[in-house]
């Protein structure tokens, strides 16, 4: 028998073919990871990059009025920025319903577009600085706009889709922490950071990772926190827009529900908002029940105007500020408008879950007495909640005869003149200016008082039967 | 509210209705030369009661949202 050579020897030890073989692993694993997109810096340096970047409230603060920020306190690069369409090529169902919602719209929809123009140009505060005081209401409405360096008069930073897109895929996505009480956008977004583990070939060799580094909400307890909602649902007007003192509360909704039964039975924003059939899940709550959790993100509130299908689709369309980003290439007109009329539909069950009304009538010699009592019965804030010089409830109280003739009336709605009978009990809140006059335009840079026709019904003071009580100490 | 004749019955109708206050806003698209959006903002109907009073008695008569017939 001939006898191995030493070669032979060498590569037959069990050691040897394991530390050949965790050689040419390492070596092949090495080759893989050139192939990776490098970790390429990101940062952006105003005075390199942005030199007319605007910033008339200090360096430090580079996106002040809004209380967004960035892990390092500087500003995004617009190119880290991916848009919805790229998320929607795996995630197309979510990237639908998102796209019907009015997060997806909030940067673009022609109401508030031009508000924030008259704000900022022809308001009175918005003579000086009005752009870069306009970052107020960009942190929520346009967020990647304002930590991209967008917002500023002598802009250089390309406008891409996904810069347009306002509350898109990535703002809540890429969210580290959130401060809901400070509002005006209180968020700290690491845009940059996310970046590298969007590429297509970290996606197909780590899923998982990808859903830990796109804050998953198993991953991500933020995620389904009422305080991520909270950062830009609660507005302050600060002193830097027009000097005012003490600064002005203009939206509380987050507040509203930390002092909720709501809250204190655990039930989040998200657990509402955003579930398949939200009316469903509040009617559940208020019957006592525990419903199960479902998640869309259709992100169902009180907009039911940019959501009308029965719009003709041309003023729809430019209502909500264009096309939804990917049509044409993820889906086409006629499936995105059956979610935008799903969306709808359930704006107006949502709507109609919140209230409950109670009329109690009683003759009294030779009058007729009627008392209505109106309740929040669902809604896990006050109702109406939001910018309340942009939505309002009103009582309309109609009187017949037996024969069917009205003998009394009060607030009636002029479909011709859109508005109601001025004499009706309304739910508003009035923003006055300097000389007391109502302000119906949202020009808040200059709003001076604020007045309620009537205060917002709050929610109702007992935890829903059925749920468990929110941890103590919760919310903060 | 005063009754021409509290012997027969009388039906009261109240309607609770939401609005999105935004049709001044609409002005400022016009204003800012973006064209003119001729639309009307609807209103949504929330809730809606109708009570028959029935013959008029001093008894309080109550209905709420979802109950189903009239007294």
């Amino acid at each position: 028998m001939k006898k191995p050579c030493l070669p032979e020897r060498f590569f037959a030890m069990p050691l040897t073919r394991f530390l050949l073989v965790f050689a040419a692993t390492l070596l092949l694993a090495l080759a893989l990871a050139r192939l990776l997109p490098q970790q390429t810096d990101l940062s952006v340096d105003v005075e390199r990059d942005l030199p007319l970047y605007s910033q008339p409230f200090g360096k430090a603060r580079p996106f002040y009025p809004a209380e967004l920020t960035t892990p390092d306190g500087k500003l995004i690069n617009w190119r880290a920025v991916p848009g919805a369409r790229s998320c929607g090529e795996c995630h197309l169902q979510e990237t639908l319903e998102w796209a019907t919602s009015i997060h997806a719209i909030s940067d673009l929809d022609l109401v508030y577009d031009s508000t924030v123009r008259e704000n900022n140009s022809a308001s009175q505060a918005g003579k000086a600085h009005g752009l870069e005081k306009g970052r107020w209401c960009e942190g929520c409405h346009n967020p990647l706009g304002v930590l991209a360096g967008a917002v500023t008069p002598a802009n250089s930073v390309q406008e891409t889709e996904a810069m347009e897109e306002g509350t898109s895929c990535i703002v809540c996505h890429a969210v580290n922490r959130a401060e809901p009480l400070a509002g005006n956008g209180a968020l700290e977004m690491d845009i940059n950071g996310v970046f590298r583990y969007g590429h297509p070939a970290l996606l197909a060799a780590a899923p998982s990772r990808h859903a830990k580094d796109m804050r998953a909400r198993r991953e991500q307890p933020l995620m389904g926190d009422s305080a991520l909602c909270g950062a830009c649902h609660t507005e302050i007007r600060p002193t830097a827009v027009n000097g005012a003192t003490p600064p002005m509360n203009l939206q509380d909704t987050y507040d509203e529900w930390r002092h909720s039964p709501y809250a204190k039975a655990g039930v989040q924003c998200q657990d509402c908002h955003m579930s398949r059939e939200p009316a469903a899940f509040v009617a559940a709550l208020k019957r006592g029940e525990t419903p199960k959790k479902t998640v869309s993100h259709r992100f169902v509130g009180n907009n039911y105007l940019l959501t009308e299908t029965a719009l003709p689709s041309s003023l729809l369309f430019a209502l909500r500020g264009g096309s939804p980003p990917g049509l044409n290439r993820l889906y086409d007109r006629k499936t995105f408008m059956a979610e935008l009329e799903k969306t709808h539909q359930s704006i107006l069950a949502l709507l109609k879950e919140a209230a409950e009304v109670e009329v109690t009538a009683k003759a009294l010699h030779q009058e007729l007495r009627v008392q209505v009592a109106v309740t929040n019965a669902g809604a896990g804030h006050a109702l109406p909640t939001g910018p309340l010089d942009q939505r309002y409830l009103w009582l309309e109280v109609e009187v017949k005869d037996r024969f069917g003739a009205t003998i009394f009336h009060q607030g009636a709605f002029d479909a011709v003149k859109g508005e109601e009978d001025p004499s009706a009990v309304r739910w508003m809140k009035e923003v006055r200016d300097i000389h007391g006059a109502p302000e119906r335009r949202h020009i808040l840079f200059d709003a001076h008082t604020l007045h309620y026709t009537r205060k917002p019904i709050a929610p109702p003071p007992n935890r829903p039967r059925g749920l468990p009580r929110a941890p103590a100490g919760y919310p903060p | 509210m005063p009754l021409p004749d509290t012997r027969h019955s009388h039906t009261v109708e109240v309607r609770l209705w939401y609005r999105m206050a935004v049709q001044d806003i609409l002005d400022n698209i016009e204003r800012q030369g973006l064209g003119k959006v001729d639309a009307i903002v609807p209103p949504v109907l929330l809730q809606e009661v109708k009570m028959n009073t029935g013959a008029m008695t001093n008894r309080p008569l109550a209905i709420k949202t979802g109950d189903s017939s009239p007294f």
